[in-house]
């Protein structure tokens, strides 16, 4: 049995612990019932004897005290039952008597377990990340370190387990960043320092940037539209880069970066996101895995969304997300036509998903 | 000894490969999912395919259980970072015949290997203790893991919310558990929720 959850040391010694709420209340009930029959009786003055005296106040004592008890019972019932819910671990729905300060403080806890279930995700997603996707990585890393030093490979294989090598650890390092970085924007905003910027000029050097990838997985990236706007260059280039890296990893065919006077838009023809762009747009969300019928947490989802989400946020902007049919565009010639090749046309018979990070104000 | 790996991770993928060789293992085929390492157990016929469990389209578990049917001769290993306790259950069930953990260093990968295929009818998969429910312990879970309350599982059941209290305090002590949500938990974590 796991321990209980730890209780914080009371402020006072336990000799003076204060009394329950319930006996506070009941001895200040009590008071305010005894308090005046004895004063009204002693004032009153009585033909009794003492003896008969003492017992019939000794009387309306006990009276007032279980008045006090019981009185006090039903004034606390609601939190009472609150606080064993609470014990329990099961906070339920408001109760017909239960008064406002209740269903305040009720909303509250159930708001806080709300917030520590969703740091318990984020912390299993975390490790999950670190686990599937760190872990199996650096275990490769490994077998093949041993077998560039041990096994006898022709030149052209070991350049080729090199340049995989290379690859996985700028994969890492990204990841790595990327967990840190968000991180970071979960608990502080992000610093940004506008200035006027050309944003076709932006997104022509992140097109020029991300060309390998384009050309290795053989698909054609345009950039379109003008525009002008104040942002901080660098760290918008680094929200567009995380939308693009998505995109680079899911489109079939066609990317399109796209300037225009709501802000700039990151376009792909890949399947789209599969949860709601808020859901998704968190810190370490769980990635779920189905394995033999089980949800399975198996790494992280949405950090470059999150971080996006929060540079965009950083400059009184926000992160959207859309689909729409995909139609050839009105494409217009890239920086460098070598670098980035145009195509004749687009298929229009499918969707695309489009992450727009929506400025305050563009200019043309 | 021929073999066919699948993960859908490149590297790890390459790195395996090169290790069994290293360990004198031949790598006759390599898979990025689950229907094309059936496809090349099918094609190839090795003495082993070496499954990731998780991958895309079939998981390992499931590409095991094809194997069984489809390809007798094939022995199925799953080679994965999942320790999950229903994982190994549902791999046992599946007619996996190892289940090794993908941090094994190469010697003892293959010793392991050696093993399995010499001896297929040997059960090596890693042991799951899986604690012994009532059949009322067993109605209650579903509905605690739907999120009921006492009273709900009560009238569900037709019992007094006491009698629900008492399989609640069973079933954690069983499960090791100190709430419903680790109850829970532990109880899918094992396989004894679906």
């Amino acid at each position: 049995m796991n321990p209980p959850p730890s209780v914080p040391a009371p402020l006072v010694s336990p000799r003076r612990r204060p009394l329950t709420l319930r006996a506070q209340f009941t001895l200040v009930i009590f008071l305010l019932a005894f308090l005046p029959n004895l004063v009204l009786t002693l004032s009153a003055g009585s033909a009794w004897p003492l003896e008969s005296l003492v017992l019939w106040m000794a009387l309306v004592g006990v009276l007032c005290a279980l008045i006090g008890y019981f009185l006090s019972g039903a004034l606390l019932r609601s939190l009472s039952r609150l606080a064993q819910e609470i014990r329990a671990g099961e906070i339920g729905g408001a109760h017909a008597d239960d008064p406002a300060e209740i269903v305040a403080l009720r909303g509250a806890f159930t708001g806080l377990v709300g917030r520590l279930g969703t740091e318990q995700q984020r912390r299993n997603a975390f490790i999950a990340t670190l686990v599937h996707d760190l872990k199996t990585p650096l275990i490769a890393t490994g077998h093949l370190t041993q077998a560039l030093t041990t096994l006898p490979l022709p030149d052209a294989e070991r350049r080729e387990v090199g340049a995989q090598i290379t690859q996985e650890t700028e994969r890492l390092l990204q990841l790595v960043q990327q967990m840190a970085d968000a991180h970071r924007f979960e608990r502080e905003d992000v610093q940004v320092q506008p200035a006027p910027t050309d944003l076709r000029a932006l997104l022509n050097d992140v097109a020029r940037r991300v060309q390998p990838r384009v050309q290795a997985r053989g698909l054609t990236l345009v950039v379109t539209g003008h525009g002008h706007a104040s942002v901080d260059r660098s760290v918008l280039e680094r929200a567009v880069m995380n939308l693009l890296d998505n995109a680079l990893r899911y489109a079939r065919a066609h990317i399109e970066l796209r300037v225009d006077t709501r802000g700039l838009s990151v376009l792909d023809d890949g399947p789209g996101l599969s949860a709601p762009l808020e859901d998704l747009a968190q810190p370490f969300n769980a990635q779920p895995t189905l394995i033999a019928g089980q949800q399975y947490t198996s790494g992280t989802a949405g950090l470059g969304l999150f971080i996006a989400r929060r540079i965009a946020e950083a400059h009184g902007a926000q992160l959207t997300y859309h689909r729409e049919p995909l139609f050839p565009p009105a494409v217009s010639r890239p920086a460098s036509p070598s670098a980035l090749p145009v195509p004749a046309s687009f298929p229009d018979d499918v969707a695309r998903s489009a992450f727009t990070v929506v400025l305050p104000e563009v200019q043309p | 000894m021929r073999i066919v790996i699948a993960d859908d991770h490149p590297l790890f993928r390459m790195g395996l490969k090169y290790a069994l060789i290293q360990q004198g293992f031949d790598v006759v085929a390599e898979a990025s999912d689950g229907v094309s390492a059936l496809d090349a157990c099918r094609r190839w016929q090795p003495d082993a395919a070496l499954l990731d469990v998780k991958m895309p389209g079939m998981t390992g578990i499931e590409v095991c259980e094809k194997l069984r049917v489809l390809h007798p001769d094939v022995v199925g290993v799953l080679i994965t970072t999942f320790t999950e306790p229903a994982i190994v259950q549902a791999a046992r069930a599946a007619g996996a015949r190892g289940y090794v953990s993908k941090e094994t260093d190469p010697e003892s990968l293959a010793r392991q290997l050696r093993d399995i295929v010499a001896h297929p009818d040997v059960d090596r998969l890693p042991q799951v203790d899986v604690p012994r429910l009532t059949p009322r312990e067993s109605e209650v879970l579903p509905l605690l893991a739907l999120g009921y309350s006492n009273k709900e599982i009560a009238k569900n059941l037709g019992v007094s919310p006491d009698t629900v209290k008492d399989h609640l305090a069973r079933l954690y002590s069983k499960l090791n558990a100190g709430d419903r949500t680790e109850a829970v938990s532990r109880a899918r974590s094992i396989g004894l929720l679906n």
